[in-house]
């Protein structure tokens, strides 16, 4: 696993009411976890709990979770957090590896759907149709 | 509460945009004053301050964090 979870108290004495406070520091490794996939979950995170991003070193992001007050447990967050992590990197993983046969299925199914076809009724604009004789309008081309 | 109010930052640029933590400064002015101590191409240091400060400072200093994150997302990732 590429997470390396921290806990503990908040001891940087800011705010009486949350002295109590804990985070949670989450050390992504970026050989495993891309950029993109961090950032995206760190973007469907931000409701539930305050995060601040930093980068310890080459290759390594660090996460900061702590939780909002009235919101689930820190314990909770992270866990979803790191699962969440999991899904946007597999999700890439996916999409990357089936680039080639989405594009694939999409063009056969266009190849398929023989899209040059008349299509069903008159389609000229109804001025164009006005100004067309009678007896030509029956014989469109 | 420390001595010092004011709460620091090193924001890399990996994650956070320039142009995304002027916009939530600009966001919160309201609420909490912040300057830039230094900035380089990799990261950019800022000083927040909060007066006077009280028990909800953690909260707001963490609001502003995730707004200038979310805005930082947003550029990053061609959301807005």
């Amino acid at each position: 696993m590429a997470l390396a979870v921290q806990q503990g108290s908040n001891d940087d004495g800011r705010g009486s009411a949350e002295t109590g406070t804990r985070e949670v520091i989450l050390l992504v490794d970026e050989s495993i976890y891309s950029k993109e996939a961090l950032l995206r979950t760190c973007y469907w995170f931000t409701d539930r709990c305050y995060l601040f991003v930093s980068r310890p070193g080459p290759n390594q992001f660090s996460v900061r979770i702590r939780a909002k007050a009235g919101l689930p447990s820190l314990e909770s967050i992270s866990g979803d957090f790191e699962n969440a992590l999991i899904d946007h990197q597999v999700r890439q993983d996916v999409e990357r590896d089936t680039a080639r046969l989405r594009e694939l299925i999409v063009a056969k199914a266009f190849a398929e759907g023989d899209l040059e076809d008349a299509p069903i009724g008159d389609d000229r604009d109804p001025v164009e149709r006005a100004n067309v004789p009678e007896d030509r309008a029956h014989n469109k081309p | 509460m420390p001595d010092d109010p004011c709460s620091h930052f090193i924001l890399s640029h990996d994650v956070y945009e320039r142009a995304a933590i002027i916009a939530a400064g600009e966001s919160y002015a309201a609420h909490l004053s912040f300057e830039v101590v230094r900035t380089s191409a990799n990261e950019t240091e800022i000083a927040v301050r909060i007066s006077p400060p009280s028990s909800a400072t953690d909260s707001v200093i963490g609001e502003f964090l995730n707004h200038v994150l979310d805005l930082s997302i947003r550029q990053k990732l061609g959301r807005g």
